[in-house]
């Protein structure tokens, strides 16, 4: 019984497993053709920089983002603890709207009116905008 | 769910619905005056429905159950709405003016503070453990913001600090209230005292077996003294009260409290039964009591700032309280099982007039004087006798000197207390006492017999007389006649107990 | 079956994610670098889904990999690139040797607790369906509790989403 629900997780497990030792291997074949001289070694410093699509690099890492990022973010955040709400009541409702009938629905669209609520106050403040 | 269960919660309702309807007419209209009246009407509106409820208007009689159980309307949630409902007018009424000049947000202000007071309001009638904790969640996180939107610069970091602690102190109350889940199977109330009652045979082996029940409570009080700005958490409160936009400060020292104080006293005696584990809870709450008096009365002698004097002044309050809840009867004899927490409720009372009255004319004359330096009120007599005659009434009551309320609850709470066996704690209260003269009769001083020192006149706006000077009459009306609200609180106390 | 003694299974992948949730928390403290410590919470956080599949609870386990590795995480990123000096950016961890005592005595009374207790193990499930029935479906049970006894918690969940926004977006204008 529980054994199945563990079983299948276990799959994911071995997927997370294999997902690991896949890249971790290439690297370790690439070490050991180098050390039978199947991969000439000659490191430089473009070679050794940071990988941005092929461009040199030329700044710091650790330079101040826009704030703007944080909005989206923030919003993207309020929107992510809806759904799971929504996901949840989305399963049930085929069963629970015969037992209640139409008043599932509407407690659903109670709370997405209140949360909408902010989304219309930031849209209108002008806080989506990228300024 | 059935049409009685939206009525119970009709306040809320109304409350939370203002509250929206601010934030939206905030966007589309520029009268901001306009938000502040919609917000005392709403306000007012759930005021009458909750006098509806407790008269048996809209439902038949107090005491019953609404959403599965998870809210009880009775007289206790009754007693801690009307208190909250009118603190919350008193702050949104008497603050027009202070939010037009130093709020830039002032829908949001408005708004945010209505949502807080829903939050109290289900806070105060929930009797199951994800509700109450999910409207504590709901009071807590508006007032973060509410602290951060005063114009100055100590705001930011006071709203810093009491998201922290505000966190903390939420997941500290959360893992008790997972204890006592795992202790009992059950989130609501009547079962798991139902729980407790039948496994047990003696109140002692409820102690030394139950660690679980043990460790979710004591770590539940410890939460909780957060909101009743009490001991393990007290660090937040003079930062933050002096940090704060005023009416925010009036709010935090006098709602947040009572709501705080209704939870524990509500998990006190309807979860635990008021009775079985109540020798060591009394121990701990002597505990709080003490260093929270103690603490804030030694801490508020030096201080030089009026709002950061009574945020100290708040911690000793709460300390005075927590006496009352301390004073559990342990041996369940005598006249008046309950007599500590009727002191309890009859305090918080007499403490929302008192401390709304300070805290509401200080906003009206530090606005004149433009600061909130205790030595900038020097020669306020002069400059206004009847402002500093209600300062002085307010002061005096904090202090506890007849005729006021605040001299008649500390009565009661301590006489609770000797009552219980805890004389010594009600002489800890009388030494605090005598030590908070000290620094409420220094700012009697300096009003009444300092040389004023600037020659600023005083304007105090109208909404503010007309609150202070009804708060005033409430703090003598209270003295004078105790039994006008300890009636009620005798009703509402014993409507939680679960025997 | 793949695992014949799964329970050991069980067992020895719930110690090997509990050590790994033990020491990625004591690594997020202890951390100079706030980006370090962001992304170290974020591992935690996937730590912690997997203790919950553990659990059975699967649902809860997705949600903490959808909103908080997902989003929250996210979010943390961004506070972490408005600091200016990110690599000493955490200094307040120096006062982690101050800190040790009362987190062990808080430790050692919660450990006895949770020891000493005699945890009982009712549930108010009600086991009429298969016990595989429950965990597999425990994302309908959720949404069930949600419309019926937790109703105000999840209304009351709605407003405390909206107070967040709004209080969130007002304290942004202010700095920005």
């Amino acid at each position: 019984m529980l054994n199945n629900y563990f079983d299948q997780y276990g799959i994911i497990g071995l997927f997370l497993i294999t997902a690991t030792l896949v890249p971790l291997g290439m690297l370790l074949v690439s070490k050991l053709a180098q050390y039978i001289k199947v991969r000439p070694h000659n490191p430089s410093e473009i070679k050794e920089g940071m990988y941005e699509c092929g461009m040199r690099v030329d700044s710091d890492r650790w330079q101040g983002y826009n704030l703007r990022y944080y909005y989206y973010a923030l919003l993207f955040v309020i929107f992510d603890i809806e759904t799971v709400f929504l996901f949840p009541w989305a399963v049930k409702y085929g069963v629970l709207s015969k037992e209640f009938g139409v008043s599932v629905l509407l407690a659903m669209i109670l709370f997405l009116f209140v949360v909408t609520i902010g989304y219309v106050y930031a849209w209108k403040k002008g806080d989506l905008q990228w300024k | 769910m059935s049409f009685q269960d939206f009525l119970i919660i009709s306040p809320e309702i109304v409350i939370s619905f203002t509250a929206i309807s601010v934030f939206l007419l905030d966007l589309f209209i520029n009268n901001k005056k306009f938000l502040v009246n919609v917000s005392i009407a709403g306000l007012l509106f759930s005021f009458i429905l909750t006098l509806g409820l407790s008269n048996g208007w809209l439902i038949e009689s107090p005491g019953v159950y609404a959403f599965f159980s998870s809210i009880k309307l009775d007289e206790f949630s009754l007693f801690f709405k009307v208190l909250i409902i009118l603190s919350g007018v008193a702050v949104i009424g008497s603050s027009g003016e202070y939010i037009s000049s130093n709020i830039e947000s002032k829908g949001e202000f408005l708004g945010l503070l209505l949502l807080s007071i829903t939050g109290m309001l289900l806070l105060v009638s929930s009797v199951e453990l994800i509700t109450v904790w999910v409207s504590l969640e709901l009071t807590a996180i508006p007032l973060v913001a509410l602290v951060a939107l005063g114009k100055n610069d100590t705001s930011l970091e006071a709203s810093l600090k009491f998201l922290i602690l505000s966190a903390v102190s939420s997941v500290v109350i959360l893992y008790g209230l997972v204890f006592l889940y795992g202790y009992s199977g059950s989130t609501y109330f009547n079962d798991i005292f139902s729980y407790i009652s039948s496994t047990t045979s003696s109140p002692e082996d409820l102690i030394v077996l139950n660690y679980g029940l043990l460790i979710g409570i004591i770590l539940l009080v410890l939460g909780i003294s957060f909101k009743l700005a009490a001991f393990p958490f007290q660090m937040w409160v003079p930062d933050v009260y002096q940090g704060a936009p005023t009416p925010i400060t009036a709010y935090l020292s006098v709602v947040s409290k009572a709501a705080g104080f209704a939870v524990l006293l509500r998990i006190i005696y309807s979860v635990l039964g008021g009775n079985d584990f109540s020798v060591i809870l009394s121990n701990l709450f002597s505990i709080i009591a003490v260093f929270s008096m103690t603490i804030g009365n030694v801490m508020a002698l030096r201080q030089n700032d009026i709002k950061r004097l009574l945020a100290y002044s708040t911690i000793a309050h709460a300390g005075y309280l927590l006496i009352g809840v301390a004073s559990l009867n342990i041996s369940g004899i005598g006249e008046n099982l309950y007599s500590g927490p009727q002191g309890v409720l009859y305090y918080l009372a007499g403490y929302a007039f008192t401390n709304l009255t300070a805290f509401l004319l200080i906003i009206g004359v530090s606005k004149s004087i433009g600061t909130f330096e205790l030595s900038g009120f020097a020669g306020l007599r002069k400059k206004s006798p009847l402002t500093s005659f209600v300062l002085a009434v307010s002061v005096i009551s904090l202090l506890g000197i007849p005729p006021t309320v605040g001299f008649m609850s500390k009565i009661f709470i301590f006489s609770a207390a000797v009552n219980t066996n805890l004389t010594w704690l009600a002489i800890v209260g009388v030494i605090n006492s005598v030590i908070s003269a000290y620094y409420y009769l220094r700012i009697l001083k300096i009003v009444f017999v300092d040389p004023e020192n600037n020659q600023s006149e005083i304007k105090v706006s109208k909404s503010i007389s007309l609150i202070t000077l009804i708060g005033m009459i409430g703090i003598l009306l209270l003295g004078l006649f105790p039994s006008l609200i300890l009636e009620i609180a005798e009703i509402a106390v014993m409507s939680i107990v679960n025997i | 079956m793949v695992f014949a003694d799964l329970p050991t299974l069980v067992d020895i992948v719930f110690w090997i994610i509990a050590l790994f949730t033990v020491c990625g928390s004591v690594a997020i403290i202890s951390v100079n670098n706030v980006f370090k410590s962001a992304v170290l919470l974020a591992l935690t956080m996937v730590s912690v889904a997997i203790l919950y599949f553990l659990l059975s609870a699967d649902f809860i386990g997705v949600i903490q990999i959808l909103v908080y590795v997902g989003a929250v995480s996210v979010l943390i990123a961004f506070a972490v690139m408005l600091v200016k000096d990110v690599p000493r950016s955490n200094s307040a961890n120096n006062l982690i040797n101050l800190s040790i005592i009362p987190s062990t005595i808080f430790l050692v009374i919660i450990a006895f607790a949770i020891g000493a207790e005699n945890w009982i193990t009712k549930t108010t499930i009600n086991y009429e369906e298969p016990l595989n029935e429950i965990v597999v479906s425990n994302v309908s049970w959720i949404g069930e509790l949600l419309i019926r006894e937790y109703f105000i918690s999840f209304q009351i969940a709605g407003l405390i989403l909206l107070a967040a926004l709004i209080g969130a977006l007002a304290l942004l204008r202010r700095e920005g």
